[in-house]
């Protein structure tokens, strides 16, 4: 139902590579190739894409990776994203990327968390449920 | 024939029309001599610009130019370290005492280094981002995410290169005091700069038509830096440079491209440049620079 990505482990098996920076396009093409496929496989309904150890996201990846999971290649399809572990200046990045979709990172009510792409109210309850319940089994 | 090229005495981004103009018209005819015996201080603008000229007239077949290395030891040290002839070989007979230059040697941010691909990229973000952190935060008293900030425009900036010029490129990054502007403030700098085909040939073929008689290398650079205008069809494009107009002009900085005969700067208050220079004499390609600016100044 939730798919849960550690963005550091799959940039690091998309580029084998001892990389912490998501720059340039081409990496970020082979990460959400390799997100996708492993969403492929699960078919969730929400996306949780934890950038915890990331050092830097430059526009060219945040384009590929946030904004093309939660819209689609195409900018039709829609896939809700929620984002984790995001520091400020990655937020930015992202921020500026989706002003093209007229839209922007929002917080995820009652968590840390924040979200790109179609959350409707029912999805909303489902996520912060299941998040909550997930946090709570790891503390 | 041999036609000398003098180096401006001192080569930053405000000499570089001078540069230009000493090349004259391209392709260079005859055989060139750049002569750097009177150079007293280049920054890393000065130092990749000329070896993107010698990048060019290599592919261009040209018979390969000499290069009289600066007379005084100081100024040909700090340009060894900043691994300028190591490359600078590459294009040009070089004539004078070189000193060697050890990698990792200078307390650059980033000497020049040469992007060709992705991977060129990721290596001269990786090197700089340590650095950057540290001089942006203790040197220039800046918050931590101008230093992020700081490395993402380095990233971006090449991957212009990478992504628009059709050939290889030339970066470096350097924090220096501005001794005449600023009153005296310590500034990090990010040069890039390519040889090849510029903005206004990148963006012609959907850009020139709307724009009619008005379409020139300045409206190129306006429609990529301001409008975030690219080649490629997908929406998601051309947003870099636009991210680095956002952020300098958040941390008060400047952004200036230079393009074929035309020149277009973000200028801040601290600067006195035309925000746009037309009809310069040209150079191929395109030179980028980034100014970021400290808090804290330096005493004399």
């Amino acid at each position: 139902m939730i798919a849960h990505v550690q963005v550091a482990c799959v940039l690091r098996e998309a580029v084998r590579a001892p990389y912490t920076n998501l720059v340039t396009r081409p990496t970020g093409v082979l990460v959400r190739r390799h997100i996708e496929a492993t969403l492929e496989a699960g078919a969730p309904r929400v996306t949780v894409l934890d950038f915890t150890n990331i050092a830097l996201l430059d526009c060219s990846c945040a384009d590929e990776i946030v904004v093309k999971l939660a819209f689609g290649v195409d900018g039709v399809a829609a896939r809700p994203i929620v984002l984790r572990g995001l520091r400020e200046d990655q937020r930015e990045a992202i921020d500026y990327v989706l002003m093209r979709c007229g839209t922007a990172v929002t917080a995820v009510d009652g968590l840390d968390d924040e979200s790109v792409g179609p959350l409707d109210p029912a999805l909303h309850r489902l996520l912060a449920d299941a998040l909550t319940r997930a946090d709570e089994a790891e503390g | 024939m041999t036609r000398v090229v003098e180096i401006p005495t001192s080569f930053d981004d405000r000499a570089m029309d001078q540069f230009a103009a000493a090349i004259g018209p391209w392709p260079a005819e005859g055989r060139l001599l750049f002569d750097a015996r009177s150079a007293a201080w280049a920054s890393p603008y000065g130092l990749i610009a000329m070896l993107t000229a010698g990048q060019v007239l290599k592919e261009a077949g040209a018979e390969k130019p000499f290069f009289t290395v600066p007379a005084n030891a100081d100024v040909a040290g700090y340009w060894a370290r900043m691994q300028f002839f190591e490359h600078a070989a590459e294009f040009f007979e070089l004539h004078g005492k070189v000193p060697r230059g050890r990698a990792g040697g200078s307390d650059a941010l980033l000497e020049t280094t040469c992007i060709r691909a992705a991977e060129d990229v990721h290596g001269a973000v990786e090197r700089v981002s340590s650095g950057a952190t540290r001089i942006l935060v203790s040197d220039l008293g800046l918050q931590s995410p101008a230093a992020m900030g700081f490395s993402m425009a380095l990233s971006e900036a090449c991957q212009n290169i990478v992504e628009h010029a059709g050939t290889s490129g030339w970066v470096a990054a350097q924090a220096y005091t501005y001794r005449r502007r600023l009153g005296g403030r310590r500034v990090v700098v990010i040069a890039v700069s390519d040889g090849g085909v510029g903005f206004r040939r990148s963006l012609e073929a959907q850009q020139a038509r709307k724009f009619g008689d008005r379409w020139r290398d300045g409206t190129a650079i306006e429609s990529a830096l301001v409008h975030a205008v690219s080649r490629f069809r997908d929406p998601g494009r051309g947003q870099g440079l636009g991210f680095i107009g956002k952020y300098v002009s958040r941390w008060d900085g400047k952004i200036s491209v230079r393009s074929g005969t035309a020149r277009l700067a973000l200028v801040p208050g601290w600067d006195d440049e035309e925000p746009l220079a037309e009809q310069l004499p040209f150079f191929p390609g395109a030179q980028v620079q980034v100014t970021i600016p400290g808090v804290a100044t330096v005493s004399a």
